[in-house]
């Protein structure tokens, strides 16, 4: 996994909330059943307070959010959302449940970077080290240290989040004493 | 240990846990709603999973879309179905059985010191009984497989109650204040524990309105020692076995907060978070079009007596549409019996069917645009009932209705108390 994107900042305020401004938790929908793929959902992310933000954003750009980004109810969609788009977190705070739903998501984060909000703007180029918790503002010529994710959370990331990590858990418990490997569990099939 | 370190170590199979640290608690109850059954079905699927670890430790519930208002909808409940036989799950429960939060209680399923994991948040509302609800949202399908998860032991925060609630006063409104004295910073990943001498005149009802609303504040959890009372609300229902569970005696808990009932008044949280908590004087006389009574945070009895004593004689008005969703078939059951009804029908109010009524974004009757609602739901968000364009005021179910009376925010001491 490589643990460095740069690309441009999207700054944002504080309290943004998981089911409205991440992503309008109505959108999840799609006959009825909520969609999990973070390919369909890239194309809702932030569109409340960014019309074209999914057009706009490229992999590697950093959304730069304040105080308890994520806030409301633990839905994951948004945060599965801006994976698809390939962006990382830097967040002054998360609540502890969307903690738990970044690394779930796979979704490369740094949640705790007090006043990041007033280092960095709007546009500036960054490259942010998500293992090492380092983030650069190259327009600035500034450097912040974060504290990075554990490494036992940092590894669920790398596997692509909490769905492929319990795929890695149920491969190991079924793999009998003998060490011979058990069959491999069927490929995913996405609906 | 306090109480849901105690169920936590239990449950782990270990002498004893310290905060901070991961544990896997075994689920001794594990639920889900039919809101995302299909999708934890399909997870499953993929990772080569037909049934779940313990088909009999698992219960399923319709209470979100209790009534298809879709073909789509239809076709995804005709889905579950099939879904639920397949895994072998005999407690399937039918919509219109109950919201999920509050029935599994009265039949007994959920038990003081239980361990429940939970796809769904507000399963905190078991605390109430002294078991420890802890909700997984989208990584439940690893309870499903696996029977349990990876947690990190929370830190526990107790509130002493003491006091007595004024005349016209609810719990509910006790409940809003003690999460917006804490707040957001105060209550993440923390367990409230509810104790004190007021438990002695707080009823099953009364605790489930304190251990509902403290997830919205980001508490892990909620929870209230097994006493007396809950041994007699069993008892009462003919369920148990009754085993008493509290926290152990010098228990390390975060800090201890105590809070006087007797020094509450009606409040208000305005939206867009259930924690922006103001006296309900400073939004009184502000014109609503709908006002429901119901949602896991306020629909068992004593919610829907609390409605009916404002209610009793009077008229919802003009302008206004007032929906009461009874919590389960038993509530329905008592509110036909005591006449709680009657006062709804000749009030010219709604009653929906059992489950989470329009609190699940407005199912079964949502908001329009730029409409306002005061309502008892958990959430207050944007778009929690509808409309992104309404507005919603979360008040206890006697100013909810005291409002649908005169057709503005009210003080429910105007006709009670």
């Amino acid at each position: 996994m490589n643990w460095i994107l740069q690309g441009r900042c999207w700054k944002f305020g504080d309290n943004l909330s998981l089911d409205d401004d991440i992503l309008e938790f109505a959108k999840v929908f799609v006959q009825g059943v909520r969609v999990s793929d973070p390919a369909q959902l890239k194309r809702h992310v932030f569109t409340n307070l960014i019309p074209d933000f999914p057009e706009r954003a490229k992999p590697g750009d950093i959304v730069v959010a304040g105080k308890r980004f994520g806030q409301g109810n633990p839905h994951i969609y948004g945060l599965l959302g801006m994976r698809g788009l390939g962006l990382g977190l830097v967040a002054e705070s998360v609540p502890r449940f969307t903690y738990r739903m970044l690394v779930a998501a796979g979704l490369p984060s740094l949640p705790f970077c007090p006043e990041i909000t007033k280092r960095v703007e709007d546009g500036d180029q960054l490259r942010v080290d998500f293992a090492a918790g380092r983030i650069e503002d190259l327009s600035r010529g500034l450097s912040v240290e974060a504290e990075p994710l554990p490494a036992a959370l940092l590894e669920i990331i790398a596997l692509g989040g909490s769905t492929q990590a319990l795929r890695k858990r149920l491969t190991e418990e079924r793999r009998p004493p003998g060490g011979e490997m058990a069959p491999a569990p069927r490929e995913p099939s996405r609906a | 240990m306090t109480l849901a370190e105690k169920i936590l170590a239990r449950a782990s199979g270990l002498p004893a846990v310290r905060p901070g640290e991961i544990v896997y608690p075994e689920a001794d109850l594990a639920t889900i709603h039919d809101l995302y059954v299909v999708e934890a079905d399909r997870d499953l699927l993929s990772l080569g999973v037909e049934k779940p670890w313990d088909p009999a430790r698992v219960l399923v519930c319709f209470d979100h879309d209790v009534i298809p208002q879709s073909v789509a909808v239809a076709n995804r409940a005709r889905a579950i179905r099939e879904i639920v036989r397949r895994w072998g799950v005999t407690r399937f429960f039918e919509a219109g059985r109950g919201q999920g939060h509050v029935f599994p209680m009265e039949i007994g399923l959920v038990r003081p010191g239980m361990c429940v994991l939970a796809y769904d948040p507000h399963v905190t509302n078991y605390g109430a009984l002294g078991c420890l609800g802890l909700a997984l949202a989208f990584e439940f399908p690893a309870v499903l497989a696996t029977g349990s998860h990876w947690f990190r032991v929370p830190r526990t925060l107790r509130i002493e109650l003491g006091g007595r609630l004024a005349p016209g006063v609810t719990i509910r409104d006790a409940a809003a204040v003690i999460i917006r004295e804490v707040g957001p910073d105060g209550a993440d990943y923390r367990v409230f524990e509810f104790a004190g001498p007021a438990l002695d005149h707080l009823s099953v009802d009364a605790r489930v309105k304190l251990c509902n609303l403290p997830v919205e504040v980001g508490a892990k959890s909620a929870i209230v020692e097994a006493d007396g009372r809950v041994e007699e609300w069993m008892r009462e229902r003919g369920i148990g076995p009754f085993e008493p569970a509290a926290s152990d005696p010098g228990a390390a808990f975060e800090r201890i907060l105590r809070f006087d009932l007797s020094a509450v008044e009606p409040v208000v949280a305005l939206p867009p978070t259930p924690d922006n908590v103001v006296p309900l004087r400073e939004a009184l006389g502000l014109p609503v079009q709908a006002a429901y009574v119901g949602s896991c945070a306020a629909d068992q009895y004593e919610d829907m007596a609390e409605a009916a004593a404002v209610l009793r004689g009077r008229r919802v008005a003009p302008g206004v549409r007032m929906i009461i969703t009874p919590g389960s078939q038993e509530v329905l059951d008592r509110c036909i019996r005591d006449g709680l009804m009657a006062v709804f029908a000749a009030a010219g109010a709604l009653v929906g069917p059992p489950g989470c009524g329009p609190c699940a974004i407005g199912r079964g009757g949502p908001l329009a645009d730029e409409e306002t609602c005061i309502a008892t739901v958990t959430r207050n968000d944007v778009g929690r009932m509808g409309s992104r364009k309404a507005r919603i005021y979360l008040a206890s179910g006697a100013t909810v209705a005291a409002s649908a009376v005169t057709g503005r925010i009210t003080d429910p001491r105007e006709f009670v108390g």
